[in-house]
């Protein structure tokens, strides 16, 4: 049985908590409590469960990562690694939220959904049982699914929302049938059990695991924005609010990613199939869509909406190579935690120029470098470190991950191609990022600047310092990631 | 003259048979129908309930061990014999209990007569077949398992399907939304009767006060209160419809032919099923904290759902006084 | 148990392929969650019926968890759609910006 005092037990107790408690706080305070009081509370959990992970991590007073446990949730480094990305990035969007919602109803709810949200990503990246991944999951989407149609005068609000839900709930429903399959196959629903019941499954019964695993793929590659299954992304990210969006983007796609891991690689693997294949080829689709779409847009949203399509793509590479090569997935995870920060502070940044210009359109943000420096300073920075520009910290991850698909070539003769495909996309990236920056510094009238909101300029300055300082000094996080990364058995 | 008049008679026979009913059962798609339980017997008035003299039902509790049902075979058939149970078993004063050997009984039902102590019944479980010897040998411990007899599920699960596959299609192809919401807890409602089926009360249960209870209802609130005249509205273009019905039926046959080809086809269970109690200490053991995750979806969902069904207006008006 | 896995697992396809038939041609928000709800359905049945055939009870206790969820998911999802009606009077997709790739 698991101990109630296992890490993930103890951020439920404090995310969970203060979450259920903030809307009953605002009813007990007759709605009249202001955006910062529950804003405050909120980051204050956030905060506490962010040192409490660091802490254990600092202290090495974690277990290694198991990828399986007896358990429903494995208190490893694997899902502290992921709790820690999701928590920075639900950390910048209560921050950014902060101006963002001032003049907005039900704050309380607000960040109430935000830490549920969380705390089910958490979850989900720590989940060793499939029955726990499913309702952790649905613990990350149905409050993202509040939160992205939570303007309600705002036609794209809900129009995003409505789109967001019919996918996620279809994506959620596909889960349920291939969680149904693996069961029935293993009788079973630990994932450990599940993949060593795959590994010595009848020959007759394969094609259901096949079915099952590819039903996985499919349901969780709708969260990653995974191509095919990435139709909703553009739409949703352009209309939802932007806090919200870095939530979305740099989060919750993560999560897919953790789930991802935990079920399908390691599962593919038992099943012993020559996937990697798939995997490889979905990778290279995804980047290609992504980044030749986002070329092509207007709107700065849906510009990073692609770029997030495309980078999902990056991150599949290091799961397509990771049976041969332990850099696959270390790749995968810095780039995820790289990921989760530049995207984050991206939309964050987008967030900010809303809330005070209240402008999208890529055109309307000529100048932004005089009139928004520090927004704007930002924003070029994760722009450029998505792009993987040394000496920012994106370059390394895109570093070791090309470098292990350059690795895996030994076994793989498709596998080098990864690279180059995801080198070529890189270049075609800088091309719109390179555009964008120009516009917003070369471009447009002499104007004046103006107040930035604190908040957001709190948010972009933690970013440049994470992104600069850990490209020139890369080393903690390289051996940050190579703690987390499990073993492939 | 008689070879024609034969033909004819037997033409006109075959043509007959082809109207009326059957009499045979075709076995084994098809069961025996029983009413009650089978052979009971009083032993304090004395009165024995009808039913079918299947195999018999052991109640290990009320057993005494007094051999009465032995003695009463032994004049019809010596098919049972009194056996040590073993010691982890429900005992009695002289540990023994009856064994009764299929390959000699005759199903007269007498040593049920016999038992003074309600401890013997038959069943109605009459498909005892076995390849040895041996297997038609029942002990105590095998006599206790109550059979499980299937009546007519076959019967059951044709209507279950067609009435949930059914309401299924006219939920999504009504034209109203109103009667499609109704045909949807048709369906809801199918599944439920495929759980009762499937041993599976409780899951039954909560499929009806859940799904067909709240969920349904609510959807069909949700559509009588979005204005009437654009519920009919319907836009759908020919083209998508075919590609829609013809990507229905890849899916069908590819996953059908999936589920046909592999091992599942012939996997059938005698294995009594699972207590719905086992469920709770699921639940308590090993789920405990996917059931404090569950509790905090449902906080989230329907504080999200207040917050974006309230009225905007209403809540600047209190606001501001 | 004289019905074999499969009859179960038919229906559960059957019933698959219909809510995959009615995402792909209706547009109508309702009806796509209709559609969704039977996709679930089929799934709980394929689960009820692989726990009673294995036997196993953990098959029925993530039925109970997936009908607990499906319903926090609907209200969810009704909640947006009377927040939609207010603003448009309508709940058709094809309303809507169509789905831009
Ligand atoms: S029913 Fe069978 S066991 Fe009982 S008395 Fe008759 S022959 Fe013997
Ligand atoms: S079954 Fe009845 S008659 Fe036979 S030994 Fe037991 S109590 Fe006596």
């Amino acid at each position: 049985m698991l101990e109630i005092t296992s890490t993930p037990m103890i951020l439920v107790a404090i995310l969970g908590t203060v979450g259920v408690a903030l809307p009953i706080l605002s009813i007990a305070r007759g709605e009249r409590g202001s955006n910062s009081f529950y804003a405050v509370i909120a980051f204050a959990a956030l905060a506490a469960s962010i040192a409490y992970v660091g802490y254990q991590f600092v202290t090495g007073d974690i277990a290694p990562s198991a990828v399986f446990s007896d358990d429903v949730l494995g208190d490893d480094a694997f899902g502290g690694f992921f709790a820690i990305a999701m928590l920075i990035v639900a950390l910048f969007t209560t921050v950014g939220s902060f101006n963002y919602m001032r003049k907005r109803n039900s704050p309380a709810v607000y960040y109430s959904l935000i830490l549920l949200a969380t705390i089910g990503m958490v979850l989900v990246a720590y989940s060793t049982d499939l029955v726990m991944l499913f309702v952790a999951w649905e613990l990350m989407s149905i409050p993202t699914y509040v939160l992205a149609g939570f303007l309600k005068k705002n036609p794209s609000s809900n129009e995003a929302a409505l789109k967001y839900f019919l996918f996620g709930a279809l994506s959620s429903a596909i889960i349920v049938y291939g969680i149904s399959l693996a069961y029935g196959l293993t009788g079973s629903t630990n994932i450990g059990e599940v993949v060593r019941g795959f590994a010595a499954l009848d020959a007759s019964l394969m094609p259901l695991a096949l079915l099952s695993v590819g039903l996985f793929i499919a349901g969780f590659g709708f969260k990653m924005g995974l191509v095919p299954f990435h139709q909703w992304l553009p739409d949703t990210y352009e209309g939802a609010p932007s806090p919200v969006v870095a939530l979305l983007a740099a989060a919750t796609k993560k999560a897919g990613f953790a789930a991802a891991i935990r079920v399908v690689v390691l599962g593919m693997v038992a099943l012993n199939l020559d996937w990697t294949l798939a995997l490889g080829i979905i990778a290279v689709m995804t980047m290609t869509v992504g980044n030749v779409a986002a070329i092509m847009q207007k709107n700065i949203s849906r510009m990073l909406a692609y770029s997030s399509i495309g980078h999902a793509g990056y991150i599949l590479i290091g799961l397509a190579v990771s049976p041969h090569t332990p850099l696959g997935l270390q790749g995968s995870l810095y780039q995820i935690l790289n990921h989760a920060v530049m995207k984050g502070a991206a939309f964050i940044a987008i967030a900010g120029i809303v809330t005070t210009l209240a402008v999208t359109n890529i055109d309307k943000l000529a100048g932004l470098g005089r009139k928004m420096p520090v927004t704007a300073l930002g924003l070029v920075l994760s722009l450029f470190a998505l792009a993987g520009i040394p000496p920012l910290s994106g370059f390394w991850s895109k570093l070791v991950l090309f470098g292990g698909a350059l690795d895996a070539g030994s076994a793989l003769w498709w596998a080098p191609w990864l690279a180059i495909a995801g080198v070529l996309n890189s270049a075609l990236s800088l091309a719109y990022y390179g555009w964008l920056t120009r516009k917003m510094y070369f471009e447009g009238e002499r104007e004046k600047r103006i107040a930035e909101p604190k908040s957001i300029m709190a948010v972009m300055i933690f970013a440049s310092v994470f992104l600069v300082g850990f490209g020139i000094y890369p080393e903690p996080l390289i051996q940050f990631v190579e703690f987390a990364a499990p073993v492939m058995p | 003259m008689g070879t024609a008049t034969g033909i004819i008679r037997a033409l006109n026979s075959g043509v007959k048979h082809l109207a009326i009913k059957r009499f045979t059962l075709k076995y084994p798609e098809e069961k025996l129908k029983f009413v009650g339980d089978g052979y009971q017997f009083d032993p304090s008035t004395g009165v024995g309930i009808a039913g079918l003299k299947g195999r018999h039902m052991l109640f290990h509790d009320h057993c005494t061990g007094c051999q009465l049902c032995s003695i009463a075979c032994e004049g019809v058939a010596e098919a049972i014999a009194m056996v040590k149970v073993p010691e982890d078993q429900k005992q009695n004063k002289k540990s023994i209990m009856p064994q009764i050997d299929y390959g000699k009984c005759v199903f007269c039902g007498l040593c049920v007569d016999a038992c003074p102590f309600y401890a013997l019944y038959m069943t109605n479980d009459y498909e005892l077949s076995s390849f040895t010897k041996e297997g038609l040998i029942y002990t105590p411990a095998q006599l206790q398992v109550k059979p499980f007899v299937s009546q007519d599920s076959e019967i059951q699960i044709t209507g279950l399907t067609v009435i949930t596959i059914g309401s299924a299609i006219a939920a999504l192809e009504l034209r109203s939304l109103v009667y499609g919401s109704i045909a949807l807890m048709g369906t809801l409602g199918g599944i439920a009767g495929f759980f009762l089926l499937l041993d599976a009360p409780f899951v039954a249960l909560f499929q009806l006060a859940v799904y067909v209870g709240s969920i349904a209802v609510l959807i069909l609130f949700t559509v009588m209160l979005v204005k009437r005249e654009l519920i009919f509205k319907k836009i759908e273009d020919k083209r998508r419809k075919l590609a829609g019905i013809g990507l229905m039926l890849v899916v069908m046959m590819s996953l059908g032919a999936v589920f046909l080809e592999s091992g599942v086809k012939t996997i059938t269970t005698d294995e009594p099923a699972v207590d719905f109690r086992d469920i709770g200490t699921d639940f308590v053991t090993y789920y405990w904290p996917a059931l404090i995750a569950m509790a905090l979806v449902l906080a989230g969902s329907v504080t999200g759902a207040l917050v974006l069904a309230r009225r905007e207006d209403v809540e600047n008006d209190q606001r501001t006084s | 148990m004289t019905n074999e896995l499969v009859d179960f697992a038919l229906v559960s396809v059957a019933l698959l392929g219909i809510g995959i038939y009615g995402l792909a041609v209706k547009r109508n928000f309702i009806r796509m969650l209709f559609a969704i709800e039977i996709i679930i359905n089929a799934a709980n049945l394929n689960l009820v019926a692989f726990a009673r055939f294995l036997p196993d009870s953990s098959g029925q206790t993530l039925a109970l968890f997936s009908i607990a969820i499906a319903a926090a998911e609907v209200a969810v999802g009704l909640s947006l759609i009377i927040v939609a009606y207010r603003m448009y009077q309508n709940v058709d997709i094809a309303d809507f910006r169509s789905l831009k790739g």
